[in-house]
């Protein structure tokens, strides 16, 4: 990759101590495909409050259960949380759509209903998608 | 697939565009796209300031969670005004550091978590990058590493530390006077 100059006066290095440099910087760790979908599954919660409700495919009673489960939760006292410290904002975490686990799903769910802020979405996604030991909830 | 390869060919202005203004589909393959984009570099910058891999990804992950939250769903959010490595690498460092701070409050009590892990906290089958800028001050190594690593322009460089321009130029220059007086380098330098 060409490095962009900014002057002629630019101080350089001897190219052979670059091409040291870079070598040593290769990462030693792989970003994981498991990483990456991650990252993804947290956009996707993110910008799921952009999705017109005309453009939404599930059924019209799914938006009215997912806000009475998301009003429940509000009322029911939440578990102790798995992830500590992750934010104070995690009243949501929860099974929303009752498949067993605590996952994605429950955050589309959540951000469909309509109920919760852009904040508290962004904050439950985070926590489901902390790389947390396997056999946590994610 | 297809709209993730016709994705990957914008600009980073683009993308960001589309993150800020696009439909949810749209903003979602443009982060998408961004991620793949800068993802090695942010888990470059993450490795000089960790000593362990995982604290490594979990500052690939903060990082990008932090760049998401600059596009909040009404739009408007984050505007390029440099290059995105420029916001990317202070977030990666800072982020990088509170997790080594973290790590060592936790963990080894002699790890300085201030300062590049050493030499002798990686392996010895690597081939240590560190040990060839050691000897410089922490900061003029950051910047020869930011410049002939990491390509960065002198103005790049200066945005992404927060540093006056001639500022960044005077402490590289000073960098690699220095840099030319460490055993470890000379040859490259009479070569």
């Amino acid at each position: 990759m060409e490095r962009p100059t900014d002057n002629d006066n630019e101080p350089q290095l001897p190219a052979t101590l670059i091409e040291a440099l870079k070598a040593e910087d290769q990462p030693t760790a792989l970003i994981t495909s498991r990483a990456d979908r991650a990252l993804e599954a947290q956009a996707a919660a993110h910008f799921a409050a952009r999705r017109s409700t005309a453009r939404d495919w599930r059924p019209a009673w799914y938006a009215a259960a997912a806000a009475a489960a998301v009003a429940l939760l509000l009322v029911v006292p939440r578990e102790p949380s798995i992830n500590e410290g992750i934010g104070a904002q995690d009243v949501f975490y929860a099974d929303v759509d009752a498949s067993g686990r605590i996952d994605i799903a429950d955050v589309l769910a959540v951000a469909r209903s309509g109920r919760a802020t852009q904040p508290d979405i962004d904050a439950f996604a985070a926590r489901v998608v902390t790389l947390s030991p396997p056999g946590t909830a994610r | 697939m297809h709209r993730a390869d016709a994705m990957d060919r914008q600009s980073d202005e683009e993308l960001v565009r589309l993150c800020n203004v696009g439909s949810a589909d749209e903003a979602e393959a443009a982060f998408g796209s961004l991620y793949r984009r800068h993802r090695d570099f942010v888990l470059r910058v993450a490795l000089r300031y960790v000593s362990d891999n995982d604290s490594a990804l979990d500052a690939v992950q903060e990082t990008f969670s932090y760049l998401l939250r600059k596009f909040p769903p009404g739009g408007a959010g984050l505007t390029l005004t440099a290059r995105l490595t420029t916001l990317l690498y202070p977030v990666a460092k800072n982020n990088a550091i509170s997790l080594q701070r973290k790590a060592a409050r936790s963990g080894n009590a002699d790890q300085d978590p201030d300062e590049l892990p050493s030499a002798a906290d990686r392996s010895n089958d690597e081939r240590d990058v560190l040990s060839l800028l050691a000897g410089l001050p922490a900061d003029r190594r950051e910047l020869v590493t930011l410049r002939f690593v990491d390509d960065m322009s002198l103005q790049d460089i200066a945005t992404a530390l927060g540093l006056p321009l001639g500022t960044v130029k005077s402490r590289l220059h000073a960098a690699i006077a220095d840099l030319r007086k460490l055993p470890q380098v000379k040859e490259f330098f009479e070569n």
